[in-house]
């Protein structure tokens, strides 16, 4: 029967088109062609599923995508399926998977720093300092990038990076619905503290720190770099825009206020110290108070910018503060920092320019549904050499906290 | 489609080496393009090829060719008894490649009657030569699935446009379902398959779905008959592809239409568009002769050098 299975059949890794030997790359890439190929206005598709059954086999994907990336799910899904693999090949999984957690959370302070989600704002930045490369190291460790259970969402409580805690973390990403950690305007952030620092770009390119005595503020514009350059060091100036890696503020004035501090940080979103303060959480979106705080912020991330320089980044070329929140304002300053025009965007992604215009406005409320959405999100991602995984779950938490608080 | 040799079915002594029919559905969309620019880039490969204009109202291939009036058609094939399929070959110009030009007369020769047919289709496979190519029309009738369900290569044509792919998925889906009938006549099966069929949703079944229900009443015949319909395995060449993410349109709909009907579907490769195209069309020359080295013709070059490795032919 094998030969005519349908895909409700097919195991996770039929559905992805990928061998079980694939790393995880490889999986994320199947993803996203799939997503592309069974996106509703997939031309492939035409006449020959209802869009329930495509909504049904992108919910599936998705799934599959999610337990294969997490390593102890996908053994254990190996275990299920009668998969064996021999200890080299679980050897070259694991390390694969250490990389890229260790890629995609390096310098984040993963989640579990919580501690600091604690109110008061003012971490201390020795602590957060002594924190942090801590946290690092142990994301390197867990192997579970993402997790399908909800569980974990919770408790924040011990901060140390167990890895058992790790995995736990994810999941809150994963499942939309988490209200995010809310970008925090780092204003009063320690100046010391390697939590990168966001320097506001919002709406207004606040331009840098007035106050900020700025030699340092040049090496910080990677954004600009060229597409291609995939040098970790920050890329040189362009000028184009100062600001950029900074989390952008528009996140936190919309659904900042209302976060319950027990939450663990989601995973693209998890700044220690970036945590909301008190006197910012109760007023939202007041643009001057906003822009102020971009300048203040970009101060401090100018400051720490130094310190910024020595970690390890993204893999993806561009400085952007590992633990930013990936909000719409942020992917179109990538974008332009790549010299994309929206159109181009969209034409490369072969998603409609309206939703790549929406997804960049943080139009939450008129975006596609969430399916449809993640996949658009990892294709952007893609195109912009961003980690899909990252971008795509901290926009969903947002997304999923700004629905929260329209209800 | 016919790959098992221990169907059932025609099995002849002295035949083509291998048959390509080039369908789509749509009209259009470069069938007729394909077939003649495939047919001489494996004349070019030293391949024996003989093209057929089946396109039974609305032949042209011959002008493709740049065949001026052909001597002889497939009518005179059609409308005289004795006359051989021998008799109605005519040169190209092109070494290696010999021409069937399609019926030129309204002597409404899409409506051939099922005998005529059968006559035809014998005959086409009896032709020793090392490709047979059949050139078919638009459309899914009986008549010009037919065709497509005797080749071992049933190649689909598709332009990355939602009418196309339409009428694509459409004519595949009634290949399989005129090849099933077939089948089920030579198993005995009918019923099982009628049954199968025709509760509830009907035709919208899919092979899957007709195996199962054959299944439940006899499992050594659902084996067979699966190892049967798993050989429908269509190669698609997709024409026209004027953007890179065009290019990957072939490879999706192998995908979906694996996910969501079941079967297995080759990706022969995309033509992209090319004015060079239009122009040799114009021009009444082939354009892997007109313009070797614009990019339709090579993506055809490559189309065929991919049939070649799939039937295990070395230069």
């Amino acid at each position: 029967m094998s030969a005519m299975k349908h895909f409700e059949q097919q195991s996770y890794y039929e559905l992805l088109e990928v061998p079980v030997t694939a790393s995880e790359d490889q999986i994320l890439d199947a993803y996203a062609r799939a997503m592309e190929t069974y996106s509703p206005d997939s031309i492939a598709v035409y006449t020959l599923a209802e869009p329930e059954q495509l909504e049904a086999l992108r919910e599936r994907l998705t799934q599959a995508m999610e337990v294969l990336c997490a390593l102890e799910q996908r053994i254990e899904y190996d275990r299920k399926i009668g998969v064996t693999r021999s200890a080299e090949e679980l050897a070259r999984l694991r390390t694969e998977s250490l990389k890229r957690a260790a890629e995609s959370t390096a310098g984040s302070a993963p989640a579990e720093p919580v501690a600091e989600v604690e109110p008061e704002v003012q971490a201390a930045p020795a602590a957060a300092e002594e924190e942090l490369p801590e946290a690092e190291v142990v994301s390197g460790e867990v192997v579970v990038t993402e997790e399908v259970e909800p569980e974990a969402a919770g408790p924040v409580a011990e901060a140390q990076p167990g890895a058992q805690e790790l995995a736990s973390e994810p999941p809150a990403a994963v499942i939309p619905p988490e209200p995010v950690p809310v970008a925090a305007s780092a204003t009063a952030e320690a100046p010391a503290s390697n939590v990168e620092a966001p320097s506001e770009p919002a709406a207004e390119p606040a331009p840098p720190a007035p106050a900020e005595p700025t030699p340092a503020a040049v090496p910080r514009v990677p954004l600009a770099a060229k597409p291609g350059s995939r040098s970790l060091t920050p890329a040189p100036v362009s000028g184009l825009k100062p600001a950029i890696h900074a989390r952008p503020l528009a996140p936190m004035t919309r659904h900042g206020a209302p976060m319950p501090p027990p939450l663990p940080p989601r995973n693209g979103a998890r700044a220690p110290a970036a945590r909301p303060n008190g006197q910012q959480l109760g007023e939202a979106p007041v643009l001057a108070e906003a822009s102020a705080i971009a300048n203040a912020e970009s101060a401090l991330a100018l400051a720490s910018a130094k310190a910024r320089d020595s970690r390890t980044r993204l893999k993806t070329v561009v400085d952007i503060p590992s633990d930013a929140e990936f909000n719409g304002e942020l992917l179109r300053q990538v974008r332009e920092g790549r010299n994309l025009s929206l159109q181009m965007l969209a034409d490369r992604t072969r998603i409609s320019s309206r939703h790549v215009e929406n997804i960049e406005a943080d139009r939450y409320d008129i975006l596609p549904a969430s399916v449809y959405l993640r996949g658009m999100l990892m294709s952007i991602a893609r195109e912009l050499d961003l980690d899909p995984l990252r971008v795509s779950k901290s926009y969903m938490g947002l997304v999923a906290s700004g629905e929260k608080k329209n209800r | 489609m016919r790959t098992d040799p221990e169907s059932p079915g025609i099995v002849a002594r002295n035949r083509p080496h291998r048959i390509i029919a080039v369908g789509g559905g749509k009209g259009g969309i470069g069938k007729s393009l394909v077939s003649a620019n495939l047919g001489v880039a494996l004349a070019h490969r030293g391949q024996r090829v003989l093209l057929v204009d089946a396109d039974l109202g609305g032949a042209n291939l011959h002008t493709c060719l740049g065949v001026a009036q052909p001597t002889a058609t497939l009518s005179d094939f059609m409308l005289r008894p004795k006359a051989r399929l021998e008799d109605v070959i005519v040169p190209t110009g092109v070494a290696n490649l010999s021409l069937i030009a399609g019926a030129l007369d309204v002597l409404d020769a899409a409506n051939i009657k099922y005998a005529q047919k059968q006559r035809l289709l014998r005959s086409l496979q009896t032709q020793s030569v090392d490709y047979l190519i059949i050139d078919l029309g638009a459309g899914s009738s009986f008549n010009t699935l037919d065709f497509f369900i005797i080749a071992d290569h049933g190649v689909l044509v598709l332009l990355p446009e939602p009418t196309s792919v339409e009428n694509a998925y459409r004519f595949i889906k009634a290949a399989f379902y005129r090849r099933l009938q077939q089948v089920e006549s030579q198993y005995g099966i009918e019923r099982l398959v009628e049954r199968a069929l025709s509760t509830r949703e009907g035709a919208a079944r899919t092979p899957h779905q007709i195996i199962q229900h054959v299944r439940q009443q006899n499992a050594a015949l659902a084996e067979r008959l699966e190892k049967e319909l798993a050989a429908f395995r269509v190669k698609l060449v997709l024409n026209q592809a004027r953007s890179d993410g065009d290019l990957n349109v072939g490879a999706a709909v192998v995908s979906a239409w694996k996910k969501f009907f079941g079967l297995e579907m080759d990706d022969l490769g995309a033509i992209r568009y090319d004015d060079e195209a239009w122009r040799a069309v114009r021009k009444r020359r082939p354009i892997v002769l007109e313009k070797p080295d614009s990019p339709a013709a090579i993506g055809i070059q490559r189309i065929a050098d991919r049939l070649l490795a799939l039937d295990g032919v070395t230069e």
